[in-house]
């Protein structure tokens, strides 16, 4: 075992909130709109069967493997070779999500409120800290969520409830004009969100009271779905179906926000929770990466190569797109069936494949294990 | 040992990422936009005139003669300087106008936006996305046309407000003319064959015999595509506003049949609710009306603690808005033909099927939509008297 923290469900269902929701909840209510116009409040709700899928999935691999992550796991249910090359493909993800959303990061504070400063230092100071967080292992990471994730659940209902006044319902209206199928399309990219539930398989190991894992993986699916919902109706409700032209919907939602003069320019708080949001994303996401790398290596500690992949992170968020436009592009084609094959494919695959092994090593194991 | 220097380099690292040096901004390098006019140019596209708060500490208004610079000069008041600049675009303007200035523009703070009729009429499409674009902007900035020139209503004098652009956006959240902020520019203009009502403002004499002008809010101005084609009267725009439930208090002066004389009234709560229907294919709009009136003057001899007069002036009061109702009706299904009341939507709602089915013909539709008033005007109060003031007591009629 790499990893000798202990966390407990609760801090599961914390860290996993974050890690699936701190990057989209920017910009949720433009994907979807994208495709599902007026209904694009409904895409999460479809899209959260996902959520529960994968995090009963890693559930039941987990309880075979009590001790394992993904890594580890795959190469015993599929041999060593065979798990060897899916692990690499895993352990590419990881180190590519990482990149990636450190770019979506800098992306945004760049975009939004820092023109000047460059990408290496939005991303390089970001992935420092997170370095340090990953560095103190599972409990820092987790403790650190069980911080931050009061405020930000505060401030973003603060939020939704200082835009009330300019909300309106109206422009739901009519509801499921073109039918479920624009809705189910844009529900696909958000399958692909819902999937990263499939994380928690890096979770399980560590923690320790079992009895209510079940629970807190469905009450951190469904928050999940309530601050997508939330970012979603926000979005509508105030724009109407122009909110698909905007970038950061929520970001403008913020800045839109004036109570009797008074409360006004409110966004550097909003930005302020969010950096904090998406410091435990790419934290549980680059702690992946490392435990990964070191488990795929064989190594017998994963903090000797945390500030290495720290470095790799900045140059691979500065690599992995030229700009905006084909970023967007890359989300909107590639990124949900690339994510969908890593959270829901491989893990079904491995799930059955785990199954039939047991089936088969039962038949056998009566004469092998005595 | 060994730790104290790894806990110095951290400390020295952190406090690196701490300064945040390449977007520092001090306040006193930001030149803080208040408002901003845009308008024809006479050698290029766009006039761009913007209102900026002078920051420095000399705000006491003495000695600030070293800042005449820029084409329009220094505006009389010294808590404001106008500079405009002309260039191909808003953004093109923009840096032609910061070689006029030694502080970097800020668009944080900007309250209005004022379009001159020129320009209007050739298009505001273009220059709407510059600031949906920009990030330092918000969708909270209110939008006018102005009648003539756009940056002439920055020349005058604040009155009562610290800003010229204050003075406007206070102004439109009176409720009195129509509030049009960015963010309806921006969800309009998208919606195809949408038209878009803003409102129009113009420079107006404060009192009639003194040279001191402000600013008057004159009815709307349509906007079919962007580009403004058409005007409506400040009645007009009254109706238009019933219809779309955007009265928040209004005044009314109605003339009862008998009593010789004029009843004021303040509407304190409106609300309409528009309703469309298909019946026999073909759209009819309802309008559900209800207000709450205070009687603010009796000029009649009636006394208004008599129920039946009290009804006759809520139907007075019902007939005086479906009277507005009527006008504005009259001029854009009639004279305009075009949807600026948002009946198209309605439909939409209403009855998805029949409107994709018909929205290619809604212009020739419109006209002969048919529109179901039910009006509901109840006066509640009225003020610190019960009976006409200055009426001797025999005369005051009671029925």
């Amino acid at each position: 075992m790499l990893e000798k923290g202990k966390i407990s469900a609760l801090q599961m269902g914390l860290i996993l909130h974050p890690t699936v929701i701190a990057t989209g909840i920017l910009f949720v209510p433009a994907i979807s709109g994208t495709h599902a116009g007026r209904d694009l409040w409904m895409t999460p709700f479809v899209a959260c069967l996902a959520g529960f899928y994968a995090f009963w999935v890693a559930v039941k691999l987990h309880k075979m493997y009590p001790k394992q992550t993904v890594m580890e796991y795959s190469e015993a249910i599929l041999g060593k070779w065979v798990g060897k090359m899916v692990t690499a493909f895993l352990l590419f993800y990881y180190l590519d999500s990482l990149g990636i959303i450190s770019r979506e990061y800098a992306e945004f504070i760049i975009g939004g409120f820092l023109p000047n400063t460059p990408l290496y230092v939005v991303t390089g100071s970001m992935l420092f800290v997170c370095a340090l967080a990953v560095y103190g292992g599972i409990e820092v990471i987790a403790r650190a969520t069980q911080m931050f994730m009061p405020t930000i659940f505060i401030v973003l209902a603060a939020l939704f409830i200082f835009l009330i006044p300019d909300l309106e319902i109206k422009n739901m209206f009519p509801i499921l004009e073109k039918g479920f199928g624009p809705v189910f399309k844009g529900s696909v990219s958000f399958i692909g969100w819902f999937g990263e539930f499939f994380l928690a398989a890096f979770l399980l190991p560590f923690v320790t009271d079992h009895e209510n894992t079940k629970k807190w993986g469905i009450i951190s699916v469904i928050s999940v779905l309530l601050a997508m919902s939330m970012s979603n109706f926000i979005g509508l409700l105030l724009f109407g179906e122009s909110v698909s032209k905007l970038m950061y919907p929520v970001l403008t939602a913020a800045k839109f926000i004036n109570i009797a003069d008074f409360i006004d320019h409110i966004e550097a708080i909003f930005a302020m929770i969010w950096v904090a949001s998406i410091f435990m994303k790419i934290s549980f996401f680059f702690y992946a990466a490392a435990l990964s790398t070191a488990q795929w290596l064989q190594l017998s500690d994963y903090k000797s190569v945390v500030f290495p992949l720290a470095f790799l992170g900045v140059v691979w968020s500065i690599w992995s797109t030229p700009n905006i436009s084909s970023f967007t592009q890359y989300l909107g084609t590639i990124a949900p069936f690339y994510l969908i094959t890593v959270h829901i494919a491989i893990p079904t695959f491995l799930l059955i494949a785990a199954y039939v092994k047991k089936a088969l090593s039962k038949k056998k194991g009566v004469s092998m294990h005595g | 040992m060994d730790k104290r220097v790894r806990l110095l380099v951290m400390i020295l690292l952190l406090s690196g990422i701490l300064m945040g040096c390449w977007d520092r901004k001090e306040v006193n390098d930001l030149a803080i936009i208040v408002g901003a006019a845009i308008d024809k140019g006479e050698e290029e596209p766009v006039l761009l005139s913007i209102l900026l708060m002078v920051t420095s500490d000399g705000g006491s208004g003495q000695g600030m003669g070293s800042k005449s610079e820029g084409k329009m000069g220094q505006s009389s008041s010294q808590s404001e300087l106008l500079v405009s600049a002309e260039g191909e675009t808003i953004a093109d303007a923009i840096s032609k106008l910061q070689e006029k200035l030694s502080r970097k523009v800020f668009w944080g703070h900007n309250r209005v936006i004022l379009f001159g009729e020129e320009l209007a009429k050739q298009g505001i499409e273009e220059h709407i996305d510059f600031f949906v674009r920009h990030p330092e902007t918000r969708l909270r900035t209110f939008t006018f046309v102005t009648k003539g020139k756009a940056n002439v209503l920055f020349e005058t004098e604040p009155v009562l407000e610290q800003s010229r652009a204050e003075m406007l956006r206070e102004l439109i959240e009176l409720d009195i003319g129509l509030r049009v902020s960015l963010k309806e520019l921006m969800s309009e203009f998208s919606r195809e064959g949408e038209v878009t009502a803003m409102p129009m403002v113009e420079q107006s004499k404060l009192t009639p015999n003194l040279p001191n002008p402000g600013f008057r809010l004159d009815g709307l101005a349509l906007m079919a595509n962007g580009k403004m084609t058409a005007t409506l009267s400040q009645e007009e725009s009254r109706g238009l506003m019933w219809i779309q439930d955007k009265i928040a208090q209004a005044m009314i002066t109605v003339r009862p049949d008998e009593g010789e004389g004029p009843v004021s009234m303040i509407h304190l709560r409106a609300k309409t609710d528009m309703k469309a229907k298909i019946e026999n294919d073909q759209p009819v709009i309802y309008l559900h009306i209800e207000s709450e009136d205070d009687v603010l003057q009796n000029a009649s001899k009636l006394s208004l603690l008599k129920e039946p007069i009290v009804k006759q002036l809520e139907k007075k009061a019902e007939e005086d808005i479906a009277n507005y109702i009527d006008l504005t009706l009259e001029k854009l299904q009639k004279e305009e033909q075009t949807d600026a009341l948002g009946f198209g939507n309605a439909v939409l709602r209403a009855d998805p099927k029949w409107w994709n089915k018909n929205k290619n013909k809604w212009e020739e539709i419109f006209p002969t939509v048919e529109v179901r008033k039910d009006i509901n005007v109840y006066v509640r109060r009225q003020g610190m008297v019960k009976q006409p003031t200055a009426v001797p007591k025999e005369e005051v009629k009671e029925e």
